[in-house]
């Protein structure tokens, strides 16, 4: 069967009739299941084009293959009169067509611009990022589409909103043919959507085809010039927007042959007369879900319906504890708010996630130890687990599902879907459940086990328990719910009980929404000012984020220096004591002899951070410059040839050993912070084969060089200094390569999205991090004026303490290298002080200790805070 | 129309699920290491030294079982080298002030605080396990340089020194204080919610959580137990030795690493068993003793210890799935 699209077109897409994508036959099948079945249809040049379906209708999917993030199992695609059998996401890019993802791709740390041009920046004839350029291009953008963003501005720090618009300028930038925004309304609100409307009809109007996904009906109707329905995997038809109305899309998209045969429901007056076990009142979770009340009945099974990703999820699990929440929960007529897993077994809740297998199961463990794990409490006697109590509770399970398995002993990854969905069910019936929170708990298993789960819920309801069920199987959802609450924009927005649990109320609601939404939109418009509030309050949350912003002194400084201000002021008050406390020694002297001593802590940190802006870490920096000292006190001699020849040989080493490491790191997909530790090793081994003892015969010229002054004046460590920075700033950072760099540590995944060379990015950085480390290698053999293989120890941590201090995130994507310089400073001050007062230079190790825990710890806890509260 | 190939699969990873129990690979190579040593060298076909050979491997043995456990949950301990080094110097000083018993326990205790503070750090303030570790790791470090500066202290106590060196029934001391510490483990892991609840957090996090794991209490509680552990071993170093001296525990942190990795436990948590790393410290001990007899350098010991374990990392990695 070939299904063609209609000829007849839309109101504006006259001026070609020759389509810029056909697609033809196209078959994709996951796990045995065919999810999208010979789907053709036309996508004409300069028409806005809706996909419209059911959940699990196939858009998704549809939508992968055409942008190559899958390959199809067969048909072809055309594209501007070219066939294809599958695509990369490379070359679908490269013919012109560009895609706006539900999810973000954003790299939250790089500014605006760099993320619309990432992976394609232009540069300048001395290989700088053309900033200008970018900046000025990304404002014409905006200016075209008719808002306001600054493109210096972080992505990070935007409102989601306008995230969602900069991904589609970077979709722009691109200069496709064709245009597919999946979802990429969902965080706009009204003003923006027709902002965003406007500027997608300039690129109708230009020629640009547009596919458009939205879950809001209304956007659909308002926008779109034809609309195609898929359902169940295969295409129903294509129809002009105007001529079409809601209840007749409804119609298109429902009509589903009911094949599965679901267990009877009790009567619906009897159940709504069962005593209520779990009742909601207006319960909140941040951008989550808002306002939801509902009440559960002994016996029922309340289904959540609506598309995907409304809230739906996460109610279920803000019941067991897994998110925070406002408003009430009330169990059998007692608050009994959500605290955690824990507490939620204990109020006699079970809960099967979606997604088994992340959160259900633990894959790796044996069929026996996941049925037993929240059991344990049962089959143990005085602390000590009773095997063969464990045994035969697993034997019951086993046999009470009807579980397939070879032994308990094998890995629940080896199991089927079926079976594994089983066994993520049975481990919570020991606990006697009386409700049971089910997501997704059939998706992806055979026809045979879903009837047989079908059939247990029924079971288990009839025995006093209920169930909250969520199922992007529609069919499913009415077959098996006796009432279902749909949820639409996080909310919900209708429940439907007895005999209006029908498909077409479901999927009415589903892509209507409820009265309430509709009054919700008349009011947003009539009183505009409560989009403002909510927009002010946006701006206030984001200005808590920086105390700094709102000093009017700083906000004119660059966002960098505002980042490290705060360092710096601590700097300064080291400098300011230390300065005191050398005040009758101090001279010229003094600043090249701190110049030279701190200037291997200064190279060593540089190196570090590197690293820690890919993400990693290096636990064998300091092992490394006592091997680079090793190998200068044995290679070099009294003569300057002598002495480059050494200087090079170790730059050399440098890049090696960073080449070797980040080869393994980034190839193998080791963590840096093991493999390094494994390195460390070997590096300080083989200083000690290069030099037993420290000693060696570096020459006096060489030290006296490096620590001396030209001119009298300018100490040469700092020059060193200055250059390496220098290199850093114009050789790395302002070049693609270090935009790059920032890139993969803050969003591998957008970055290999934005075609990135992800893996050589990274080997790129550890090379310049061992360039680094030798530099760092070379000062410090010429202040101690031998090699020594133990001298670099203290380096690594002191190194990664000062980068902390510095701003660089031990999360990667985020800092700067001028923060390191005043880290440095501070730490290497501290030590001075503590020398000079006459307390134990030990106590160096116990603050790097310290700035390692409290730096690091205030960070994470702040993220994750940020995170929760969202 | 012709339809394209899938990608892949099967097949490759087929082959792969043919595997030996790497606990059973671990005492091979143990056999085989054994008997060459044996075959290189006449003096270790002596009982005496066979014995020599257990005692030191008990002392790494009983760290590498606390470090398994912690390796097992998915996390890390390079704390253990500064919590043996500072047994050591805090027995030895306090046992002359309040007794052997008072001593060695207070010094437990200490070892048992670093340890839920390691915990805690990890927990908590959520931070990396390596890097909470390592900054315990230097803390104390720093501390116990300012207590003593660094010098040696002696610290005589019979009974530690009869665990030391002493035999029971023709075996060191030691090596039934290693077995008592593995039938602890062995227990633990295997027999109790503990154990369930180390592999579960080893291997998924979240879902352990879900599913009722106190995962927090279980943390904890491990890395309490590695630093209990060290302790011991810092204690039978004491014994042996009769003083303290401030880098007795430093080969710990990568021999006791090394000694969970060569055991077969995977780096990355959640698969291994604790008898595996008794054989991993066996065969580091007798490597270590190999390599000596046969006038390898300490440095080049310290690269063959390196590579060994990156060697046995890249390995893993890649016959992962």
């Amino acid at each position: 069967m070939t299904v063609t699209a209609e000829t007849t077109t839309g109101s504006s897409a006259t001026q070609a009739t020759t389509p810029i994508l056909r697609t033809v036959e196209l078959t994709k099948s996951f796990a045995g299941n065919v999810v999208l079945d010979r789907v053709g249809f036309e996508v004409l040049p300069g028409e806005i084009h809706a996909l419209m379906g059911e959940n699990g209708a196939g858009k998704s999917t549809w939508i992968n293959l055409v942008t190559g993030v899958h390959r199809p199992d067969s048909g072809t695609i055309e594209f501007d009169g070219t066939a294809y059998n599958g695509l990369s996401p490379h070359q679908a890019e490269s013919i012109g067509i560009a895609t706006v993802h539900q999810e973000l791709s954003l790299s939250p740390h790089l500014t605006v611009a760099e993320n619309i041009f990432l992976g394609r920046l232009p540069t300048t004839s001395l290989f700088q990022v053309d900033y200008d350029r970018i900046e000025s291009e990304s404002a014409r953008i905006f200016a075209d589409l008719g808002i306001d963003i600054d493109p210096r501005a972080l992505a990070g720090e935007l409102p989601l909103a306008e995230q969602q618009l900069v991904e589609f300028a970077k979709a722009l930038v691109a200069e496709p043919k064709l245009l597919i925004l999946d979802e990429a309304t969902s965080a706009l609100d009204k003003a923006q959507v027709e902002l965003f409307f406007s500027s997608l009809r300039i690129l109708r109007d230009r020629g640009v085809a547009v596919i458009f996904v939205s879950h809001r009906l209304e956007e659909i109707f308002a926008i779109t010039d034809r609309i195609t329905v898929l359902k169940n995997g295969e295409y129903v038809t294509t129809v002009p927007t105007a001529t079409t109305s809601t209840d007749e899309l409804v119609r298109y998209m429902v009509g589903r042959e009911i094949t599965d045969i679901f267990p009877p429901k009790p009567p619906i007056d009897e159940l709504l007369a069962a005593p209520v076990v779990l009742s909601v009142r207006n319960l909140s979770s941040g951008h989550r879900f808002q306002n939801v009340d509902f009440d559960l009945h002994r016996g029922e099974i309340l289904g959540l319906g609506g598309l995907q990703g409304q809230g739906q999820r996460d109610l279920l699990a803000a019941l067991f504890g897994l998110h925070r929440v406002e408003g009430e929960v009330l169990l059998n007529g007692q608050p009994a708010p959500a605290r955690g897993p824990r507490a939620a077994i204990g109020q006699h809740y079970a809960f099967v996630p979606e997604d088994r297998k992340t959160e259900g199961l633990v894959l790796q463990l044996p069929v026996g130890d996941n049925l037993a794990l929240p059991n344990l409490n049962l089959v143990s006697r005085s602390g000590l687990i009773d095997r063969g109590r464990e045994r035969a509770l697993i034997d019951s399970l086993v046999a009470k599902l009807q579980i397939k398995l070879r032994s308990p002993k094998q890995k629940v990854l080896r199991l089927s879907g079926g079976n594994q969905q089983k066994v993520a069910i049975a481990k919570w019936l020991p606990q006697q459940p009386e409700i049971l929170l089910l997501s997704e708990p059939t998706r992806g298993i055979d026809v045979g086990t879903k009837q047989e789960i079908h059939r247990l819920m029924r079971e288990l309801t009839n025995a006093g328990a209920s169930i909250l069920l969520i199922s992007s199987d529609t069919i499913e959802l009415l077959g098996l719910s006796d009432r279902v609450l749909v949820m639409y924009e996080h909310q919900p927005v209708v429940t439907l009980s007895g005999a209006d649990v029908t498909e077409e109320n479901v999927v009415h609601a589903s892509v209507v929404g409820g009265e309430t939404i509709l009054d919700r939109a008349i009011a947003r418009e009539t009183a505009q000012g409560i989009a403002e509030l909510v927009e002010t309050a946006e701006t206030a949350r984001e200005r808590s984020l920086n105390p700094l912003a709102k000093l009017a002194v700083f906000s004119k400084l660059s966002r960098a220096w505002q980042d490290v201000l705060p360092i710096y002021a601590v700097t300064v008050f080291f400098i300011v004591l230390y300065l005191y406390m050398n005040r009758d020694t101090f001279d010229i002297d003094t600043i090249n002899n701190l110049s030279a001593w701190l200037f291997p802590l200064f190279l060593a940190t540089m190196s570090q951070a590197v690293i820690m802006l890919t993400g990693g870490i290096d636990l064998s920096t300091g092992n490394m410059m006592s091997l680079f000292t090793c190998l200068l006190a044995t290679q070099m001699y009294d003569n300057p040839l002598s002495m480059v020849k050494a200087v090079v040989l170790v730059l050399v080493g440098g890049a090696l050993i960073g080449l070797f490491t980040g080869a393994i790191v980034s190839y193998l997909k080791l963590p840096a912070i093991i493999v390094t530790l494994a390195t460390s090793f070997i590096w300080a081994g083989a200083a000690l084969w290069v030099l037993p003892s420290a000693g060696g015969h570096l020459p006096r010229s060489f030290s006296s060089r490096f620590i001396g002054q030209i001119g009298g004046v300018v100490p040469v460590s700092l020059l060193v200094l200055i250059a390496a920075l220098l290199f850093w700033r114009y050789g790395v950072k302002r070049t693609p390569i270090g935009v790059g760099i920032y890139a993969i540590g803050d969003n591998e995944r957008g970055a290999f999205i934005s075609g990135l060379p992800v893996r050589n990015l990274r080997i790129v950085a550890y090379i310049i991090a061992g360039l680094f480390a030798a530099l760092a290698g070379i000062g410090l053999s010429a202040y101690a004026g031998s090699g020594d293989p133990l001298i670099g120890t203290t380096y690594t941590l002191a190194a990664i303490a000062a980068a902390v201090l510095g701003g660089i995130s031990f999360f990667g994507g985020q800092g700067y290298l001028r923060g390191t310089i005043a880290g440095v400073l501070s730490l290497g001050l501290v030590t001075q002080v503590l020398f000079i007062s006459g307390l134990s230079v030990a106590y160096q190790r116990v603050i790097y200790g310290l700035v390692l825990i409290v730096a690091i710890g205030i960070k994470t806890l702040a993220a994750y805070r940020i995170e929760e509260r969202r | 129309m012709a339809s394209l190939p899938t990608t892949p699969s099967g097949g490759v990873s087929r082959l792969r699920n043919i595997r030996i129990d790497p606990v059973i690979l671990t005492f091979v190579v143990l056999l085989l290491l054994w008997g060459f040593s044996v075959y290189r060298n006449e003096g270790f076909r002596t009982v005496n030294y066979t014995m020599l050979t257990l005692r030191t491997a008990s002392f790494l043995a009983i760290v590498a079982a606390g470090q398994t456990l912690v390796v097992l949950m998915g996390g890390i301990d390079l704390s253990v080298a500064a919590v043996v080094t500072m047994t050591g110097v805090v027995a030895g000083n306090l046992m002359t002030q309040i007794g052997q018993l008072g001593g060695i326990l207070v010094t437990l205790l200490i070892a048992i605080l670093i340890g839920v503070c390691n915990g805690l750090g990890v927990t908590v303030l959520r931070l990396p396990p390596l890097v909470m570790t390592l900054a315990t790791l230097s803390i104390i470090q720093g501390v116990l340089l300012v207590y003593n500066a660094g010098k040696p202290v002696s610290g005589k106590s019979p009974f530690l020194e009869f665990w030391a060196k002493e035999k029971i029934l023709g075996f060191p001391a030691a090596a039934w204080v290693t077995l008592g510490v593995t039938i602890v483990c062995v227990v633990l892991l295997h027999f109790t919610s503990f154990g369930r609840g180390i592999y579960a957090i080893g291997n998924n996090p979240r879902a352990a959580f879900i599913s009722g794991v106190p995962t927090t209490a279980i943390q904890i509680a491990t890395y309490a137990l590695c630093s209990f552990f060290s302790a011991i071993t810092g204690l039978l170093i004491l014994g042996r030795t009769g003083y303290s001296s401030k880098t007795a525990g430093d080969p710990y942190m990568l021999m006791s690493i090394a000694a969970v990795v060569i055991g077969g436990t995977s780096i990355l948590g959640g698969r291994g068993k604790v008898v595996g790393t008794i054989g991993g410290a066996l065969v580091m001990t007798i490597l270590l003793n190999l390599l000596t007899v046969e006038n390898i350098s300490e440095s080049v010991r310290m690269m063959i210890q390196g590579g060994l374990i990156l060697a046995l990392l890249i390995a893993y990695s890649v016959t992962e799935d």
